[in-house]
């Protein structure tokens, strides 16, 4: 009822304001220029490098990106640093690679979807190794009906977080699985969303996702060795994503334990990821 | 007009020697609203006797107990019930402590010397401070005066204390004239951890406390003046031996501003306006302690506003009304944190920030039918707002299903007391009903550790109020020489709110037991008697015997924990002029009723011996007065059932006070 009033108000706010700031407004067209920079607050993991083209594709993160499951948004910008109107349209896939000396393999990815208000696209990738050995790549194709051409963007630099976010081991039938920790990102003390998201390796180039999985979670603080209450276990949603609760009673070390099982047999049952906060 | 209340009420034999020595103090007499039962503690046991610690005072109430966790600041406990159901203030005033373990009651905050009496009352009146508990206690403190002509008083006290080298050292002024009063009263205490009866230091059993008051009063009229009152209370340093932390500071500052009236008409009307706040800071640490796992800091903070009208007036002979409006405003908090070694901090809020809205009014009338009955009715009732301030405190409920932990509460009290006197015999009945709000830590409490049970405790939002039905009687029969007393009363509570335990929940503190939640218990009862008797054998000697049983137990039949066992006091005292000496045995039998759940175990009883010795010397006009104390002669390796953790009391001790008055 008064969250109804408040609207209603505030709407006759925005009419009256409107009407009244009209007439200046009447030389401008209607679509709103931006007065600040949309991306202001993600971090630009890399840009492509092609000297023979004045478009750039920049790729963005939440943060500098580290080894485990990275959200990112991939752009392609005009020498003016607006979104390239092409980009809009074409499809967009991504390949990450990471370039050793002596061979050169791929990481779990999630392709990009449509544009969002930005004109970016959101993508993930899990780099499963930090810039140490070599460096890792993205390489973007862009394909619209005539054509299609790639782009290769360097990722600066892909640290190890203080926290291990991913983690891997070989199932009983010799599988290696990777599982990458996406929520929490930013942990807090009470519920937490908890989502896990688990790769296979293949090969060196083929990496997808594991469905068909069944988890228990169980945290606890070493330190002071209790949990916490009422957590729920992730249950698979789609792409390899696993995604339930966790509690956190007070803020510091937490250790979240897993135990995975796949057609009701453990393949791992020590697993965890240390959450500090 | 007092003393006739005070006899007519429930006075323990001890007191009865004392009545006599309740100042004529004019404005007390008026003002019979603050006070129910008074006992005087400027009588020389008390004042001059530097052997009793903070806050011990209330000992001298019959009925009342004492938890205790440490050397200072013990826990009262009231015919069996504990501080959640008693509504203590300090001159009318609400004070809420700040530690989450009950470490600071009230009584924590001031100091012996700056008290003039204590008003508890379970029957009657137990509301008229602004709560609606089932016990009211009030503390009033010593005031400024006004007198003829100008005067110009004081004290001082220094006494010293051997088992756990103690030292007290107390001082007051008072300035009165016709217009103007002032009283400034200064005290420090410290004691050093003491040894028990075999001889063992009993660690973390120290404390340090600075108390300083004033109160200044300013007559406006030959029938109003106004009153201000300012306590600064610091203690630090002081040792919880039955908890694994101490307290490194512990502060308070009390303040408030009052105007009085009395009209000038037949119906003796008299008005109090009182306008009040306070602050409360305290600090539990481990830094001190051998082997924690790690050290670990819990600051907590309180304050409240509040103010208060009190009206009351004859309607013609018989009828007295008097009318009461009160409200207050809390705001509490209290933190944990520990740090690991080489890990990040860990942090929680064990009371999230919450707040306390009061409001309450109450309407008293005392009828006097004959010479032989009164009577008296009285109905309260209060409106509580109770509500969590912070997210962070929210976010940590919200693992519990708790999304919403505001509450709203309207409480109702009402009782009756039948006062009849016919010539052979003095008797009471008084019932009442209440309703209590549960307490912060009931409702909002977050992971609070009882060192007594092992237990963490989390607070319930969803909990009932408790209602309460109390049935008290008391019977005085006087002859020449001896006076005797019985008082048999029960209680019954619905809704009684205790820890269970829930099994699901692993313990959070380090070695703990468990967790409990608070819940509603479908009743609870305590019942019990205190008998007295007094016999003044001569002028000068005179005998007290003063008896109290409780039996409590829980709609299963479990036994209620920390419920005192059958005690009895023997006194025998000589007084003549300058001369003063006492005899004391404290006397308690087996606890064999215990709550296991509760970290419970049987205790033995004890037979404990005292002596004093006092002899007051005139120099000039003034007053010299010495004091030699000596407690546990027989130097009894033991401990009371309230002690939590079974940590012994102390050895043989005595002690030196001397003291003068100007």
């Amino acid at each position: 009822m008064l969250l109804k009033n408040i609207k209603v108000w505030v709407l006759m706010a925005l009419i009256i304001g409107a009407s009244t700031s009209c007439k200046d407004d009447d030389d401008d067209d209607n679509t709103p220029t931006p007065t600040n920079n949309p991306f202001k607050n993600y971090v630009i993991l890399g840009t492509s490098d092609d000297d023979n083209d004045d478009d750039d594709i920049v790729i963005y993160g939440e943060k500098e990106a580290f080894v485990g499951y990275n959200k990112i948004w991939i752009v392609e910008k005009d020498d003016d640093g607006t979104v390239d109107d092409s980009f809009l349209e074409d499809q967009v896939t991504i390949n990450p690679v990471m370039d050793m000396p002596m061979h050169s393999h791929s990481a779990p990815v999630e392709q990009p979807g449509t544009p969002d208000q930005n004109g970016a696209r959101q993508a993930a990738v899990v780099f499963v190794m930090p810039t140490t050995a070599g460096d890792w790549y993205i390489d973007v194709t862009l394909t619209d009906d005539n054509d299609s051409e790639t782009h290769r963007v360097k990722i600066n630099s892909v640290v190890e977080p203080e926290e291990t976010r991913t983690k891997s081991f070989y199932t009983p039938d010799s599988a290696r699985y990777f599982v990458s920790l996406v929520e929490p990102s930013d942990p807090e003390v009470g519920i937490n969303d908890y989502e896990v998201v688990v790769h296979e390796r293949k090969t060196m180039m083929s990496w997808p996702a594991v469905n068909g999985l069944t988890m228990e979670i169980d945290p606890e603080m070493p330190t002071m060795g209790h949990g916490s209450p009422d957590n729920e276990n992730p249950v698979e949603t789609t792409n390899g994503h696993y995604v339930g609760k966790v509690n956190f009673t007070m803020t510091g070390y937490w250790k979240v334990n897993m135990v995975l099982k796949e057609n009701g047999n453990d393949i791992k049952d020590d697993l965890f990821f240390d959450i500090t906060f | 007009m007092l003393r006739q209340f005070i006899v007519l009420t429930l006075l323990p034999a001890s007191v009865l020697a004392q009545v006599s020595e309740v100042r004529n103090d004019s404005l007390r007499v008026k003002n019979l609203n603050e006070v129910e039962i008074e006992e005087d503690l400027s009588q020389v046991n008390q004042s001059y006797s530097s052997i009793n610690k903070p806050g011990e005072a209330i000992r001298q109430i019959s009925g009342a107990d004492f938890i205790r966790r440490g050397n200072y600041a013990y826990e009262p406990v009231f015919r069996g019930l504990t501080m959640e159901r008693m509504n203590i203030t300090l001159d009318g005033m609400r004070i809420f402590g700040a530690c989450t373990d009950k470490m600071d009651p009230v009584t924590s905050y001031v100091s012996t010397n700056n008290l003039s009496g204590i008003a508890a009352g379970q029957s009657h009146n137990s509301s008229a401070f602004g709560g609606t508990s089932p016990v009211g206690l009030n503390l009033a403190t010593k005031k400024a005066r006004f007198t003829g002509e100008p005067q110009f008083t004081g004290t001082g006290l220094y006494g010293l204390s051997f088992n756990g080298l103690g030292n007290v050292a107390q001082g007051s002024v008072d300035y009165s004239s016709s217009k103007f009063g002032l009283r400034v009263s200064g005290s420090y205490r410290d004691a050093d951890p003491y040894n028990d009866g075999n001889g063992n230091e009993v660690l973390f059993t120290q404390f340090h406390k600075l108390n300083l008051a004033a109160n200044a009063k300013y007559r406006l009229s030959s029938n109003e003046w106004i009153e201000a009152q300012f306590i600064l209370d610091d203690a630090w340093d002081i040792g919880y031996t039955a908890l694994p932390m101490d307290v490194s500071s512990a502060k308070g500052r009390i303040y408030s501003l009052s105007y009085h009236r009395y009209f000038l008409n037949s119906a003796q009307s008299h008005l109090e306006v009182k306008a009040y706040g306070n602050d409360i800071e305290h600090v539990m640490d481990d830094t001190k302690r051998p082997n924690v796992p790690m050290h670990m800091d819990m600051p907590g903070g309180s304050t409240t506003y509040g103010g208060y009208a009190h009206y009351g007036q004859n309607l013609g002979n018989r009828h007295k009304v008097k009318i009461k409006a009160d409200g207050f405003y809390n705001e509490r908090w209290a933190d944990m944190i520990m740090y690991p070694k080489n890990e990040k901090e860990m942090f929680m809020e064990t009371w999230p920030l919450s707040t306390r809205v009061g409001f309450g009014g109450e309407a008293e009338l005392n009828s006097k039918w004959t010479d032989k009955l009164n009577t008296t009715v009285f109905f309260r009732s209060n409106y509580y707002e109770n509500s969590m301030m912070s997210d962070f405190g929210l976010k940590q409920i919200s693992i519990f299903g708790y999304e919403n932990p505001d509450r709203e509460d309207l409480t109702m009290s009402g009782g009756l007391v039948i006062n009849h006197n016919p010539s052979i015999f003095n008797h009471s009945l008084s019932m009442k009903v209440s309703q209590r709000v549960p307490t912060l830590s009931e409702l909002y409490g977050f992971y609070l550790f009882n060192a007594q049970d092992g237990f963490d405790y989390m607070g319930n939002p969803d909990l009932e109020m408790e209602n309460s039905y109390q049935l008290s009687y008391e019977m005085k029969k006087s002859f020449d020489d001896i006076q005797l007393s019985l008082s048999p009363f029960v209680h019954y509570i619905e809704n009684y709110v205790f820890g269970v335990w829930d099994s699901t929940l692993s313990v959070m503190t380090i070695g703990g037991n468990g967790v409990k939640f608070y819940e509603n218990l479908d009743y609870a009862y305590i019942t019990g008697f205190e008998q007295s008797a007094f016999w003044k054998i001569t002028k000068a000697v005179s005998l007290k015997e003063r008896l109290k049983y409780r039996y409590a137990e829980d709609n299963n039949g479990t036994p209620l924990p920390l419920i005192a066992p059958l005690k009895v006091d023997l006194t025998a005292q000589y007084k003549k002029e300058k001369w003063f000496f006492e005899v004391n045995s404290n006397i308690a039998a087996d606890q064999n009723r215990v709550n296991p759940i509760y970290g419970e175990d049987e205790t033995s009883g004890y037979v404990i011996f005292n002596t004093s010795a006092q002899r007051v010397f005139e120099v000039g006009k003034n007053e010299l007065t010495v004091r030699a104390d000596l407690r546990n002669l027989t130097n009894k390796q033991y401990w009371d059932h309230l002690d939590w953790g079974n940590v012994p009391r102390a050895g043989f001790n005595g002690a030196l006070t001397v003291g003068f008055k100007f």
